[in-house]
């Protein structure tokens, strides 16, 4: 907090006013954090505290959810016990380890290829930015249309060169794979806007000085440009893993977790078990064994991304 | 078996009431006005000039072709103020899609902010006893049952407690396609009666068209699945939940069903093994699919689509038919418990419930389904339906011949969740095994009921 | 460029290099134009008739014969749907969100970062540590407290939740950091009120930021999708994207409707994009530079 100190040891911070023994900065100071911090607490902090509350709880009367019952660790116990819960988490875990991969390696060759000497970069960015900003619901319906199995586009064309394509959606195998390659033609714009701007920040000094060194191509990505976009590589995998462990919509509005239960998702089932079936205590209890999972793959990309880079 | 309207009783009662249809005037519903209670202090009343206010908030969940109806039906309610009383009432309606309906409903009952009047199917009246107020607290229920037929009321009658008003009753049957069975070589206008015709136009339809004979339900989905297969399940004798409520329908007649499914979309070659969301709605509406099993409901979307020359059959042709046996549902109006709704409140609102379940024949006329009160029976607006002649009056016929059994009122869980019958989309698709799949269906259904 | 390297073979090179850049333009706009078939397959099927629709065999170009081209889809939406209703309920509640996540963000990195009071220095690690707080574990106790306030089916309550983003916060902080001290000095010695030195020098040096993060949000914010599920229930108060899925959950399964309401849908986002694209790269941009 350099600025902090800056400030104080200014003529601004020092001979002011007190009010009851506290600085008119401090004052000032406070009440300028106050909108946000209310909102923070109320909506943001709150909640957490309460989810934690919630998940030692069941609620016995479903029509009254004042009354409250302690049930310790009961529900995280039936959580693990609960076949519904790892078919949810197997899902989850497909999905992320088919869309996080193709979502960066694909939006990192997209933003390198952008970077040359390219004509037109404005409109390949634009185009290749923009399905960013559908709404999940409408990237659903455009795509349900696509992999329909019967008159859909996609099957339409491979009908030409195979018999009897698959239902995309309807195979318990291609299910989760059919959604994260959508999710990736949705999403991957965001990945490759970062990815260009670190890209654009790399000083062409360096590739002039490697050149000059004969390290071109392979060499010259490895040793200088992964290492230069560490930064932005990171954040992107992190972000996406958080993002697309948290998958909801696409199996909600798409699948409903189907065929056989084979696209069902962590989230999705946290939305069932609290908001269908009405165990709230159970449903805050799979919030928390959430954060518990995130934090740990967060741990664990800081350590392998880390690692590979030092 | 558990379900109640055993077939001679019903018949009996169902003609009988008829009779008496239309002579029963809405004054006659108990004697309520505004002026009991103490309106006074409720939110949604207002002293005004001696007279009051009430707005009574409505949770409905049409879309498709009864949307528009219901509105029209609130809108005449606010313009007319048919009721007996001083206060002026409004409906406030709002519509929540089906697929989020109860759980928006149950979130805000248990949140303290339910509506005063609400839609309800019937199937949920036992698990929401606990947060629906009794209507008889509010009305004379004992007068008001002549209005209704007897199936209606025994509808929404639970554990001999009536806690809502009958509002329909939708029922499936079969509907099909007239050209296609022209092709195939069949009658158009003579469509099968029992399993051996029907096994037989489904046959000639696989074999002469290129179209597919049969879906189970157009959209594909478990509940969809579940109305057939439940009901030919029944037509064998098979049940499907004990007196506890524990599901049963692993039993012979369950499998047999369940292996019926699984043959369609294989050796018989009806239908493709697909799980593709409304594949049979497409199919039928473009006229790649003989026959359609669904609700009453059906014949707003057929009667929009041009060139489709569509005919309707009872759905009694299950295979080793010991009764006949057809699923039914029908919707209800229930008064959501609210704190703070004042009695004289709760008392308008059960005499709207009342309006609207006895005055309205657009509800049957326009929507297609078999109206709850007897005096529509009568009305020209009912017997003029554009649907009377291809569906209404064989859905009549069915009520009078007492062959609907009601969709399980479980005491607990949601009744219509999609996926407590998803298995048996995964046994019409070929994703499992029949005998695999109905006992994950038990599995499933047994955890849904006693969460 | 180096002379060594292009005296070597000058021809040769030239044309190498003529062969790898047309391949990378041909790579680069073949991807560009396969990520477009979505757009163009909805565009086009939103105006086609149900009958081509129902023919399994794709019409790009429908064909010249009868009645090719409709548009009774829009008209069905527009005459029998909420759609218009739902997209000035999606403005109110992005739009809000964003005014209010610009206000009361710029405020606190104000005064964390311009102004000096202990504790600000523990309220800005907590407020970073939120970030590991995923969005959905919180769903099930916000939303009784949202319920508890009387918010479900307001407007509100989809707003207030959006506002405890601390995103918005995380990027002006760092922003209103590195705006040089003089500027605030020499304002101050004129005889500025904190309040002015707010508006007429930090918020003026900030607008580019600014406008980017409103823009981040309000397209956030538009696209949101759970938390409006969960706390509207009425229909005549949904969002856009709720809106879109309860007509293609309901009974309306038509794919021209789908296809046109997948238009009408993203329309008023796509427009704004189109305009502020800058900005709103801008501001993705800063989240990877600064994450």
């Amino acid at each position: 907090m350099g600025i902090s100190e800056r400030i104080s040891g200014g003529e601004t911070g020092t001979n002011r006013k007190t009010v009851m023994g506290l600085r008119k900065e401090t004052i000032e100071g406070i009440l300028w954090s106050i909108p946000y911090l209310a909102v923070f607490t109320v909506f943001l902090v709150w909640p957490a505290v309460k989810g934690l509350y919630m998940s030692l709880h069941t609620y016995p009367n479903k029509f009254d959810l004042t009354e409250t019952e302690w049930v310790g660790l009961q529900n995280y116990v039936e959580l693990f016990q609960d076949p519904v819960f790892y078919n949810a988490m197997e899902g989850t875990l497909l999905f992320v380890a088919v869309s996080v991969p193709a979502l960066v390696i694909l939006g990192l060759v997209m933003a390198l290829g952008v970077n040359r000497d390219v004509t037109g970069k404005r409109t390949l960015r634009a185009i290749y930015f923009s399905p960013y900003v559908l709404t999940v619901a409408v990237v659903a319906l455009v795509w349900g249309q696509v992999y329909s199995q019967s008159y859909g586009l996609l099957n339409y064309y491979l009908g030409f060169v195979m018999e009897n394509p698959p239902g995309w959606l309807t195979s318990p195998d291609l299910v989760m794979a059919s959604l994260a390659f959508m999710t990736v033609w949705w999403l991957v714009g965001f990945n490759f806007v970062i990815f260009l701007a670190a890209r654009q920040s790399i000083p062409e000094r360096l590739y002039e000085a490697a050149r000059l060194d004969g390290a071109t191509g392979w060499r010259a990505f490895k040793d200088i440009t992964l290492p230069q976009m560490r930064n932005s590589v990171v954040f992107v995998v992190m972000v996406q893993f958080i993002l697309q462990f948290q998958v909801f919509a696409q199996p909600y509005i798409m699948t409903q977790g189907g065929p056989s239960d084979s696209s069902d998702t962590l989230v999705y089932y946290l939305y069932r078990s609290a908001f269908s079936q009405q165990q709230f205590g159970y449903g805050a209890a799979m919030g928390y064994v959430l954060v518990a999972i995130l934090i740990l793959i967060a741990i664990v990309n800081f350590k392998v991304i880390g690692d590979s880079n030092a | 078996m558990v379900q109640k309207p055993s077939g001679s009783e019903t018949r009996r009662t169902f003609i009988k009431s008829l009779g008496v249809a239309g002579t029963v005037a809405l004054a006659g519903c108990g004697g309520n006005s505004g002026d009991g209670g103490d309106g006074g202090s409720d939110g949604g009343s207002t002293g005004d000039g001696g007279s009051e206010s009430y707005e009574i908030t409505f949770w409905e969940l049409f879309s498709g072709g009864e949307g528009p109806i219901m509105e029209s039906i609130v809108n005449k309610f606010n313009e007319e103020q048919p009721l007996d009383t001083d206060a002026e009432v409004t409906i406030n309606r709002q519509r929540t899609p089906w697929n989020e309906y109860y759980n928006k409903l149950f979130t805000a009952l248990s949140g303290g902010q339910a509506p005063d009047m609400a839609v309800m199917h019937a199937a949920y009246l036992r698990a929401w006893a606990g947060g629906v107020d009794s209507i008889g607290q509010y009305a004379d229920t004992g007068s008001m049952q002549s209005d209704y037929t007897a199936s209606h009321w025994d509808l929404v009658t639970v554990d001999g407690n009536v806690n809502a008003l009958p509002m329909d009753m939708h029922p499936i049957g079969v509907y099909y396609n007239k050209d296609l069975f022209e092709q195939a070589g069949l009658d158009p206008e003579s469509p099968p009666t029992n399993w051996s015709e029907f096994e037989a136009a489904g046959n000639a339809v696989a074999q002469n068209t290129d179209a597919a004979a049969f879906t189970q339900s157009p959209y594909n989905d478990g509940f969809g699945s579940f109305r057939t297969w439940s009901s030919w399940v029944k037509q064998q004798g098979g049940s499907l939940y004990d007196e506890e409520w524990n599901p049963t329908f692993d039993n012979e007649a369950g499998m047999n069903i369940a292996q019926l499914f699984s043959d369609m979309t294989g050796d018989m070659g009806w239908s493709p093994a697909t799980s593709e969301d409304t594949w049979g709605n497409n199919a039928f509406q473009n006229g790649s699919c003989a026959m359609a099993m669904n609700g009453t409901w059906y014949v707003a979307a057929l009667s929009g689509v041009e060139d489709l020359n569509w005919g309707f059959f009872e759905p009694t042709v299950g295979p080793n038919k010991q009764q006949d046996k057809v699923w039914a549902d029908g919707h209800s109006l229930v008064l959501p418990k609210k704190e703070g709704r004042s009695d004289a409140k709760s008392e308008i609102a059960a005499q709207v419930a009342h309006w609207m379940t006895t005055q309205n024949p657009s509800w049957g006329a326009e929507a297609g389904h078999l109206p709850a009160a007897n005096s529509i029976y009568e009305s020209d607006a009912f017997q003029n339906s554009p649907y009377y002649d291809k569906t209404l009056n064989k859905y009549v016929e069915m009520a009078e011949d007492g062959d609907y059994f009601y969709h399980p009122k479980v005491p607990n869980g949601d009744p219509n969740a999609q996926n407590w019958y998803t298995w048996l989309v995964d046994i019409w698709a070929h994703n499992a095994e029949p005998q695999a799949g109905v006992q994950s269906g038990i599995e499933t259904v047994s955890n849904g009921i006693s969460e | 460029m180096p002379e060594s390297t292009q005296s070597r073979s000058l021809g040769a090179s030239l044309t190498g290099d003529a062969v790898r850049s047309a391949l990378l333009h041909v790579a680069l706009y073949g991807l560009a134009f396969l990520m477009a078939v979505p757009y163009l397959y909805t565009i086009s099927r939103s105006f086609q008739p149900n009958e081509l629709l129902r023919d399994p065999r794709p019409y790009w170009i429908p064909p010249l014969v009868g009645e090719p081209i409709t548009l009774e889809h829009y008209r069905y939406l527009l005459e029998n749907t909420l759609v218009v209703q739902w997209t000035i309920n999606t403005f109110i509640i992005a739009g809000g969100a964003t005014i209010l996540i610009v206000a009361i963000d710029s405020m606190i990195a104000f005064s964390l970062t311009r102004l000096d009071w202990p504790g600000q220095g523990a309220i800005m690690g907590i407020i970073l540590a939120s970030f590991m707080v995923p969005y959905y574990m919180n769903i099930v106790p916000l939303y009784q407290i949202v319920s508890n306030l009387g918010l479900i089916n307001s407007y509100w309550g989809v707003i207030m939740p959006a506002a405890a983003s601390p995103l918005g916060v995380f990027l002006l902080y760092q922003f209103f950091r590195d705006i040089p001290v003089e500027y605030e000095e020499a304002a101050r010695l004129d005889g500025f009120s904190t309040f002015q030195v707010y508006t007429r020098i930090i918020l003026p040096l900030a607008k580019p930021i600014l406008s980017a993060l409103a823009l981040f949000m309000f397209v956030y914010n538009w696209n949101a999708f759970l938390w409006p599920l969960l706390v509207l229930s009425n229909e005549t108060a949904y969002t856009l994207p709720i809106g879109l899925v309860n007509l293609y959950q309901g009974n309306i399964d038509t794919p021209g409707l789908h296809m046109a309401v997948a238009i009408l849908g993203s329309l008023p986002l796509f427009v704004i994009y189109l305009i502020f694209q800058g900005q709103i790269v801008r501001a993705v941009q800063m989240q990877g530079a600064t994450g």
